[in-house]
């Protein structure tokens, strides 16, 4: 791997290590910023990883970012560390200022006008901007002037209602803007996501080692190994799908995302479940850290959209040669 | 990934997009162009096509020229036998002496054992079967009965294996047996033979499988002579040997491809305009099919660089396996599709399919081996 990129994953782990534990999620889960987190991430320059230095990032490649979006999954860091990136990899392509602080981002149809009523915006109340694009339009607001009704997924990741209402601070174009936001902001959620799955088959192997019942560990039997290896295979397939995303970028390529969103989606319900079943009772519960992970894993399959979604644009695209499709699906497999 | 675990990504060579088109147009050549129905390794043979598979330089592709090899990369190979399988080519023949007899003799043969087997092998003249199972061993492959004895000249094996791909077809087999009394160290005592599948105490009855092809067999040895210099490698090694081939035999793309003639049909039978359902079932296959060739290539990139990636084969295999299952059963419930022509391929793969997480070391050994290096056991 590329020095740099190690570099900075290994800041990454660094800091998650020190400043993001099952303590500082369930804070966040009950309304506390882990403003230590965000800051020691920001000052690293880990929260703008991916855009250039002469567009006022930390100048990485889109993978720099990607790599600590995973590591963020991984730990379940409540912090808008992707939305951040996707928000600033829009400012930054079209010429307005990256401001400082965490930075929200959604997309609105084509219809929407002021006042613009936003549901279901990730961590609004603790982000300073919010970036809106519609169509090929993006658009920089000040969140302090505008209102923001709270709103938690079954995560208790703030999911906020923001009404816009005053001026913007600056709009700008981007060719594209809707399907590029679309393309990263899955791509976001897929490195959540593979980092998330990588923590659960670690915390169930390492329960599995552990907890005893019948005189021995519970690894010891059969039925666990079994079901423990099966979601390794899950897991190893969603990092390879994942990796994929690191070598060609989400903001041009459709279908390493599509593709990706998919493989990484359909992993989650079988190794969520493997998870829990092999966790017993404990991991039912909110005091064992399994379902920090499990229940960021539930929302971010469906943020961006689903695998059916992403399913569905990979199957068209793949039909559009009509009466040759079949004939050439191997050939556009292999390109 | 996961403790010892990595599927880095390996990139094909610049040669493959070449490499790729001259095989297409070989197979449009060789074979009927319209209908190739099976992608299964297992499904067609034909020493006629391996034989000119050979001429080409297919067979025995990564090894040293004075072999008759071509000494060319495994990502190189990768790219042939892919297209050789979603191509629907007949590869039976060659296909186990290609891809795990040969490299076994590279690694573990004598000089001689090289000279006389690799050449013919490369030409698609020399076809190998696997002899492990017995009547009474599958998983357990250690307890195998087979059993060679120390006499002038060699050894005199007795005993029988089965299930034995090709047996009928083929010259030779590399069985697994016994070479001295099983011992305390259960791994012990064994060693890989060649025999001569036309030797007169050698006898092969055939049985068919479910769809009622003849594919495999069991064979008998009744005081089947094997000479000294048929004996592979170190007596008593048969063990560490069989396993070292496990990478070469459960990582390359025969184990998810085997229904991918099933996807090409079903595509063709909803043409440009897929419903929801259809279009999506078919982004749901291609993205796990995706997935899986990576990370086959990934393996085929270690193994290039000489690493012995035997977790990641089991995990390729288990989730190709599964894949390859889940098409036909899935595909079936986007019709009805009514063309005798999808049938006929839906219905191949369905009577095939109970086959694919069994041979080759059944799913639930390849979870065990996964589980091991999970540090479960
Ligand atoms: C199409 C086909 C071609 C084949 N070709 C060849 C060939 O050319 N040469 C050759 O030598 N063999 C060949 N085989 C045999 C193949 O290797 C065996 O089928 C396989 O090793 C399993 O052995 P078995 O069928 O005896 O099943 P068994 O070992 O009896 O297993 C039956 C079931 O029990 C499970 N099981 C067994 N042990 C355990 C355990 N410890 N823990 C949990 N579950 C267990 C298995 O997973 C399986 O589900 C072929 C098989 C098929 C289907």
């Amino acid at each position: 791997m590329e020095e740099h990129l190690q570099m900075v994953i290994d800041t990454a782990d660094r800091i998650l290590n020190d400043h993001c534990n099952h303590q500082i999620v369930d804070a966040s889960e009950s309304g506390t910023f882990a403003a230590e987190l965000w800051q020691n991430l920001e000052q690293t320059g880990l929260t703008l990883a991916g855009i250039p230095d002469s567009l006022g990032g930390a100048d990485g490649t889109p993978a720099h970012s990607l790599c600590v979006i995973r590591l963020c999954g991984q730990h379940a860091a409540p912090v808008p560390v992707a939305e951040t990136y996707v928000a600033a990899r829009l400012l930054a392509t079209s010429g307005v200022g990256i401001p400082a602080g965490p930075i929200t981002v959604a997309g609105l149809s084509a219809d929407q006008q002021l006042p613009l009523t936003i549901t279901n915006v990730p961590f609004a109340r603790w982000c300073t901007h919010f970036v809106t694009v519609q169509a090929d339009e993006v658009t920089l607001w000040d969140l302090s002037e505008n209102e923001i009704i709270e709103h938690v997924n079954i995560a208790g990741e703030p999911r906020d209602q923001v009404v816009l209402n005053g001026e913007p601070i600056e709009s700008a174009r981007i060719v594209g803007a809707s399907e590029r936001l679309e393309r990263i902001g899955a791509a976001t959620r897929v490195m959540l996501m593979s980092g998330a799955l990588r923590g659960i088959l670690m915390q169930s192997v390492a329960y599995a080692m552990e907890r005893d019942q019948f005189g021995r560990p519970i690894a010891k039997f059969q039925a666990i190994q079994q079901q423990l290896a099966q979601m390794a295979g899950e897991v190893a397939a969603s990092q390879r799908a994942a990796d994929e995303l690191l070598l060609s970028d989400p903001w041009d390529d459709i279908m390493p995302v599509a593709i990706a969103k998919s493989r990484v989606g359909d992993a989650v319900c079988i190794s969520s479940e493997i998870a829990h079943q092999v966790h017993g009772a404990m991991g039912y519960t909110r005091a064992h850290p399994l379902n920090l992970l499990t229940r960021r894993l539930w929302c971010w399959r469906d943020e961006y959209g689903s695998e059916q979604i992403w399913q569905n644009v990979i199957g068209r695209h793949y039909c559009q040669a009509g009466t040759h499709a079949a004939d050439q699906l191997w050939d556009t497999l292999t390109q | 990934m996961f403790q010892g675990i990595a599927f880095e990504p390996a990139e094909l060579p610049d040669d493959a997009p070449a490499l790729r088109e001259e095989v297409r147009d070989f197979l449009n050549e060789a074979l009927d162009p319209t209908f190739r129905p099976n992608s299964d390794f297992n499904a067609g043979e034909s020493a006629e096509f391996s034989s000119q598979l050979g001429q080409r330089g297919w067979i025995g592709m990564t090894w040293p020229a004075e072999y008759g090899g071509g000494e060319r990369s495994f990502l190189e190979r990768y790219v042939v036998t892919e297209e050789l399988l979603a191509g629907g080519a007949p590869v039976g023949a060659h296909w186990i002496a290609d891809r795990q007899s040969g490299p076994l003799l590279l690694r573990f043969g004598t000089e001689e054992q090289r000279q006389f087997f690799l050449p013919r092998i490369t030409k698609g003249e020399c076809f190998f079967s696997i002899g492990m199972s017995e009547p009474d061993t599958g998983s357990d492959l250690a307890s195998i009965k087979s059993t060679a004895k120390p006499v002038d000249g060699g050894w005199l094996l007795n005993g029988s294996k089965i299930w034995s791909s090709g047996a009928h077809m083929n010259h030779y087999m590399v069985a697994l047996v016994r070479t001295e009394a099983p011992s305390e160290n259960r791994h012990a005592g064994m060693s890989q033979v060649i025999i001569d599948l036309h030797d007169p105490n050698v006898t092969i009855k055939g049985i068919a499988n479910l769809a009622g092809d003849r594919d495999f067999n069991q064979v008998f040895f009744d005081d089947v002579v094997i000479p000294h210099d048929r004996l592979v490698g170190e007596p008593g090694n048969g063990w560490q040997q069989v396993i070292s081939e496990l990478s070469y035999e459960r990582s390359g793309p025969e184990r998810f491809l085997s229904a991918f003639r099933v996807l090409v049909e079903f595509v063709r039978e909803v043409g440009a305009d897929p419903n929801d359902a259809q279009a999506a079932l078919i982004g749901k296959l291609i993205s796990h099919l995706v997935t899986l060739r990576r990370m086959s290539i990934s393996v085929a990139g270690m193994l290039e660089q000489g690493q012995n990636p035997n977790v990641e084969a089991a995990l390729v295999k288990e989730l190709g396996n599964n894949f390859e299952k889940q098409v036909p059963e899935l595909v079936r419930l986007a019709g009805p599709f009514l063309s005798e022509r999808f049938s006929q391929t839906l219905n191949d793969c369905i009577l095939h399919a109970p086959s694919f997480t069994l041979r080759g070391g059944t799913r639930e050994i390849l979870r065990g081996v996964i589980a091991r290096e999970l540090g479960l056991r």
